[in-house]
């Protein structure tokens, strides 16, 4: 095969997988109605039940109580909305809510969503081990359990080492694509 | 010198990265955004290798423990995304990732002439020797 070929060929294959990533949610999912500069916002994730998809709900902290979750829920942060106008990241607050979103893993363990909830343990573990906010303790594992040490707290904890499929990947990055680091 | 680094491209849509770099890869003509901050530097690059694989000739970077696990991390939270190898600041090859890279080796093909290859691979170790003695 000629060089050129093999790099088109190659190139190629870069093309063929096109992310489909929502937007920041600017709406409550309960009332469908405009979130305001200010706001405080809390991201629900869940499992959407009796399927493999990842669902999520951008509620106003008054409208946690009313909604229905269709599955179980994941994990959970909570953001402050902002101008729409403003592009900046806060880099500070990101990382607050990727935190969040971690520890808040740890508080439910429903076994029917083990699987992805393991999956999102491990993927932001390295996340925010890059990011220097957790340590990891001991040899590094391939398998098995990582463990962890949060450098604030200094608590330890177990982070399962599971495969992320690409497909997985592309519904997590849909889903917290906002608060991934 | 050739000096080489690992880069990682920005996700699809970039909410908490937008400080990223476009290049354009040589042959191809492929655009990448890329994060600024690289995934392997060029201290944590031990050797490099130049390999005859199925679809020809592609090039081997082995790297220390600490890049290792850089390049692990980023293979698992960039599932999908592609790697690009640069040579001072310039891509030369990038590999769509697609599964955990947990051995530290990172291979890809590079977009230079074949005939260029050998000696391409030379002058990166010659790099890579002369930065492991400044360390």
């Amino acid at each position: 095969m000629h060089r050129g070929e093999v790099f088109a060929r190659y190139a190629l294959t870069f093309t063929t997988m096109d992310w489909q990533i929502k937007t920041i949610a600017r709406k409550s999912s309960l009332s469908g109605t405009r979130f305001n500069p200010g706001e405080r916002v809390t991201c629900l994730i869940f499992k959407v039940s009796g399927e493999e998809e990842l669902g999520r709900a951008d509620l106003l902290e008054s409208e946690l109580g009313e909604f229905e979750i269709s599955g179980e829920v994941l994990g959970r942060w909570t953001r402050v909305v902002k101008d729409p106008d403003d592009e900046s990241v806060n880099k500070t607050e990101l990382m607050s809510s990727a935190e969040d979103f971690f520890f808040s893993l740890f508080e439910v363990e429903e076994p029917e969503a083990k699987e992805v909830s393991d999956m999102l343990k491990h993927l932001l573990s390295l996340m925010l081990e890059r990011k220097r906010v957790l340590r990891a303790v001991g040899s590094r594992q391939s398998e098995g359990q990582q463990t962890y040490r949060h450098v604030k707290t200094k608590q330890e904890l177990q982070v399962p080492v599971v495969d992320i499929s690409t497909e997985l990947m592309i519904k997590i990055q849909d889903t917290i694509g906002d608060i991934m680091l | 010198m050739k000096v080489p680094r690992l880069m990682i491209e920005t996700r699809g849509v970039s909410y908490g990265n937008l400080s990223s770099d476009l290049v354009v890869l040589p042959l191809s003509r492929t655009k990448i955004n890329l994060h600024q901050e690289p995934v392997v530097n060029e201290f944590e690059v031990i050797n490099i290798d130049l390999v005859k694989v199925e679809m020809g000739m592609a090039i081997l970077i082995y790297t220390t423990e600490r890049g290792a696990r850089a390049l692990y991390r980023a293979s698992v939270t960039n599932n999908g995304n592609r790697m690009v190898l640069m040579i001072n600041g310039n891509p030369v090859g990038a590999r769509r990732i697609d599964g955990a890279i947990q051995d530290g080796k990172f291979y890809t093909f590079v977009e230079l002439p074949d005939d260029e290859l050998e000696q391409f691979v030379l002058d990166v170790k010659d790099t890579i020797t002369q930065l492991q003695a400044e360390k």
